[in-house]
């Protein structure tokens, strides 16, 4: 019968096509088939072994009656109907005796060997197996006995002595040790401790077990590196050994098997992702070499998934606390699972930035970031440090995109109430460029095709299978490929701005804020611009909070205009209220001489004033250089001095300040100057009297400054600076005079004696005098600079 | 030349607070003495109190104005600021717009300012408010609105009008028979 044709016929049927069959029901037959088979041989077995045991208990002959009454599809069905009656007789007579049948049955081959059991099994198939058989000494082949009835050989065990006794018996226990599953029917000597040992008989055994097991290791670890391939075998003793019970030296074993087993992995891994095979790709033959490698890989993958859920259970059972529980590691005390723990998170970490191109790489960013944030500083620090380093060496971009999405989620978890070494992780992202996105209609996916849409039916054909095309050679190249790069770090970059934004936006915890505004600053000009408002409304905000530092405040200032000197310089907004904040903190800083933010103050006024110097209104200029003059009154030397050279450059930059040297009075009024903004101080009216006063200051260099600005700051001629100080920036200009000194040196002018006059005093109270005398005999006048901040501090009162 | 009534000063204030914001206590209280506002013939004077005794002995026919004529009331009451103000009111302008020296001409002839001749903004000004243009070299021009927030004078056409013309300082030339 023809098949069934489904729809119009196009093409007319051939006898050919008549016999062909579809695939579906190809594969519907064969399993009919195969089910069919399967149960009539179900069947068959059964009806044999039915047969089977009623010989053996030896039925008469009339049983067979019974059993022949069953029909068999394969017997020749004796038609009774047919036969007459002395044909009858006969075959009645025979069938009492059936015995050729059973003796044709009996004979029959013995059914398919099953594996389960049988119903009645054999008087010997009962009899309880006997323990080893094996000789619990060697043997010894002894020279063969030579008779007439043929050659005799001779096995004698071995007479041993005392030492190879218990020698012995510690091999035969190391090599049980040596198997992952430990058998209980016996309990070996070294798993428990042996008794009646002295301290020092106890200690030189351990140490005995541990350098056999140290050197087991080392044995295993140095044939997997020299033979990778063939290894995967004693990589897999190496990884249970892991599973160390001896309770004496678990611990060490287990750290030193750690240890090894991560830097092996890291040695012998490949430098691809090994893909579980699909089935099409099993089912073709391959050669020799391929499948080597095949299976290479697959044991390599298993066994460092074993490794790693080995890691895992230690960590999270130091986690929960819990020791020595079914679930938890066993044969371990709790006290050592923080050393087994921490020993594991190095491991991990080590895996973290040795392996990024392997499988299970996200896996173990799992267990390692969410570490990075954990009480103990020490794994803290070691994890942080891993993903700082894994950062730096990604070339890709995936596993940094990985991480930074699991560190956004663990800062969402904490609640950011986190340690500010995770920020700074961040900063060490390797983000370069970024998808440069005009405005979000840009970001709506272009069309490629240049009709736009309306592609015949071939063309759209031709277009797929070009891009198909362009995919697979994209695969062959192998190279990193530009823009999945690209993509990636986009990503990335986003993650990074949000989890920054929502530090920024909702967090309270002010430790964060310094790694936070460091990384706008740094990854500032690769911020899409339509987030620069935002960004600075933010920081504005910030910095009108109550609760934050003068420091603070500063670092916000600087990125802020950190940020508008990138990409923002095509923005022409003007950032008129971070000017008048930082016009209000620089009265805020105090002039002690601990005080660093002045450091900070010269940097931003530099971006400020100095290098947006054609953005920057005249208004504005003077009132910071009135301010700044006010200021360099009240620091130290050191601080002055870096304001003083601030304002030598805005006098070089500005060529409208000399209005401030001249003692006229200006138009357009009187200057205040405590008003908050700077452009309403109407600063035009004031004069830098301070320099004056800096004239006549104790440190050479100032009143060399100050004399030169005076004079307008003349670059050559009287009254200008010697060279080396008119080419250092005022940052440079205030740290070579950090510290306290004078540079140059003033020398040293020759004390002139002075005549101790002692002076004769006159108390009314005789033995006041004495008790005057008495302690400054006992004082101890020390020649060096008194010292508050230290002692203070070395008394913890600070 | 009479002081203000009440709602006259709030109109005069509101004007003014919509360049300057709430510095114009700032104009009120000054550290050199006391200034206030007078109304004469239909127009505002600011002046220091000292000149305002002084202008109190000339008679009022006679009197043409006395300190700085700010604006004028017109028919219906409503205030309508002067360039003359300009001088008090740049000092302490909260929102500034920098015209690039292209379109400075066009400004001063008395037309609107187009997003191509827009140098800088001040941050976060809002639309309909009210600026003082300057140009590149921080000299006042005049008074303005702004006819679209820092945001969207990004996003706007080339030609798009970014801030409406009130006042400036070519009016000097133009209609000064108008200012007193």
């Amino acid at each position: 019968m023809a098949p069934k044709r489904r729809g119009s016929t196009k093409k007319a049927p051939t006898f050919r096509r008549l016999l062909k069959t579809s695939n579906e029901k190809m594969q519907n037959k064969m399993r009919e088939r195969k089910f069919r088979q399967r149960s009539t041989d179900k069947r068959a077995r059964k009806e044999q072994r039915k047969l089977r045991s009623a010989l053996r208990h030896a039925p008469p002959p009339h049983g067979a009656s019974h059993t022949s009454g069953e029909k068999k599809s394969d017997d020749v069905e004796v038609p009774w109907d047919m036969m007459e009656g002395e044909e009858e007789n006969y075959m009645c007579a025979v069938g009492q005796h059936s015995a050729f049948l059973d003796h044709h049955l009996a004979e029959s081959a013995p059914p398919i060997k099953r594996r389960c059991r049988e119903e009645n099994p054999e008087p010997y198939e009962v009899v309880p197996r006997s323990g080893p058989t094996k000789p619990s000494r060697p043997l010894v082949h002894l020279l063969p006995i030579k008779d007439a009835a043929g050659v005799h050989p001779r096995v004698m065990e071995r007479p041993v002595s005392q030492e190879e006794a218990c020698e012995e018996e510690e091999a035969v226990a190391k090599s049980k040790m040596g198997k992952a599953k430990p058998r209980k029917q016996r309990v070996p000597l070294p798993f428990a401790v042996p008794p009646n040992l002295s301290e020092t008989e106890l200690s030189a055994w351990r140490e005995k077990i541990l350098n056999d097991k140290k050197r087991r290791i080392a044995l295993l670890a140095s044939s997997v590196l020299a033979e990778p391939h063939n290894g995967v075998q004693r990589l897999k003793e190496l990884r249970a050994m892991l599973g160390e019970r001896c309770v004496a030296v678990s611990v060490a074993v287990r750290r030193f098997v750690m240890l090894s087993l991560a830097e092996l992995f890291c040695d012998i891994a490949p430098s691809y992702h090994v893909r579980p095979l699909t089935e099409a790709e099993l089912a073709v033959k391959v050669r020799k070499d391929v499948k080597a490698i095949r299976d290479f890989e697959k044991g390599l993958v298993n066994q460092y998934r074993l490794y790693l859920e080995a890691l895992e259970q230690v960590i999270r059972a130091w986690q929960k606390g819990t020791s020595g529980s079914k679930r938890g590691v066993a044969g371990v005390v709790s006290e050592a699972l923080q050393g087994l723990a921490e020993v594991a998170v190095r491991c991990l970490c080590r895996l973290v930035v040795g392996l990024p191109h392997f499988n299970f790489h996200r896996n173990v960013l799992l267990l390692v970031v969410p570490l990075m944030d954990h009480r103990s500083p020490k794994i803290g620090e070691c994890c942080c440090a891993a993903i700082s380093k894994m950062f730096r060496e990604d070339r890709r971009g995936e596993s940094s995109l990985a991480a930074t999405r699991l560190i956004a989620a663990l800062i969402r978890k904490q609640n950011f109430q986190l340690r500010p070494e995770v920020m700074h992780v961040l900063l060490d992202l390797r983000v370069h460029d970024v998808e440069v996105q005009k405005d979000a209609g840009s970001l709506a996916p272009t069309k490629k095709d240049g009709q736009g849409g309306n592609l015949s039916r071939m063309q759209r054909k031709r277009h797929k299978a070009e891009e198909k095309l362009q995919r697979e050679l994209l695969e062959a190249e192998a190279t990193e490929n530009k823009e999945l790069k690209l993509r990636l770090q986009t990503e990335t970059l986003n993650v990074v701005f949000l989890i920054y934004f929502r530090i920024l936006k909702k967090s309270s915890n002010r430790n964060l804020l310094p790694p936070v505004l460091e990384g706008l600053a740094r990854f500032s000009h690769l911020i899409n611009v339509a987030f620069f408002d935002d960004l600075l409304m933010v920081l504005n905000k910030l910095i009108e909070s109550e609760n934050l530092k003068n420091r603070e405040r500063l670092h916000c200032i600087q990125t802020a205009f950190h940020i508008l000197s990138g990409q923002g310089e095509a923005l022409n907004i003007d950032p008129q209220r971070f000017y008048k904040h930082m016009y209000s903190l620089l009265f805020q800083i105090h002039g002690g001489s601990s005080n660093e933010d002045i450091a900070v103050v010269l940097r931003c006024l530099d971006a400020m004033l100095l290098k947006r110097r054609r953005q920057v209104s005249m208004t504005r200029v003077l009132a910071f250089t009135v301010r700044l003059g006010a200021l360099a009154l009240q620091l130290q030397p050191n601080a002055a001095l870096g304001i003083l050279s601030t304002l030598r450059s805005l006098f070089i930059t500005f060529s409208h300040l000399d209005a401030l040297l001249d003692g006229e009075e200006a138009v357009g009024g009187v200057y205040q100057p405590l008003a908050e903004d700077p452009e309403q101080c109407q600063a035009q009216g004031a004069a830098l009297w301070g320099l004056i006063a800096l004239r006549r200051h104790f440190h050479p260099t100032v009143r060399q400054f100050s004399g030169h600005i005076l004079a307008g700051a003349p670059t050559e001629g009287r009254g200008s600076l010697p060279s080396d100080l008119c080419r250092r920036s005022p940052l440079e200009v205030f740290e070579s005079f950090t510290g306290g000194g004078f540079n140059p040196p003033i020398p040293n002018t020759p004390t002139t004696k002075k005549e101790h006059r002692k002076e004769k005093r006159n108390f009314v109270q005789p033995d006041f005098e004495q008790m005057l005398q008495e302690t400054e005999a006992n004082m101890e006048l020390k020649e060096q600079p008194l010292d508050f901040y230290n002692a203070l501090q070395s008394t913890n009162c600070l | 030349m009479r002081p203000l009534t009440e709602e006259e000063t709030k109109v005069v204030f509101e004007k003014i607070s919509k360049y300057i914001g709430e510095n114009i206590k700032l104009l009120v209280d000054r550290p050199d003495g006391n200034y206030c506002f007078r109304l004469h013939r239909e127009r505002i004077y600011y002046m220091s109190e000292r000149l305002l005794k002084l202008a109190s002995c000339i008679a009022r026919e006679s009197l043409l104005g006395s300190g700085t004529c700010f604006g004028k009331f017109t028919k219906t009451h409503k205030f309508r600021l002067q360039i003359t103000a300009l001088d008090f009111l740049a000092p302490y302008a909260k929102h500034k717009v920098w015209v690039k020296p292209g379109s400075e001409q066009s400004f001063l002839y008395g037309n609107h300012v187009v997003k191509s001749g827009l140098g800088r903004i001040t941050e976060n000004t809002l639309q309909y408010q009210g600026v003082v243009v300057y140009s590149m070299a921080d000299l006042p021009l005049g008074f303005g609105v702004a006819a679209k927030s820092t945001q969207e004078c990004r996003h706007a056409d080339p030609m798009a009008l970014v801030v409406f013309h009130q006042a400036d300082i070519g009016e000097y030339i133009r209609v000064e028979n108008e200012l007193i």
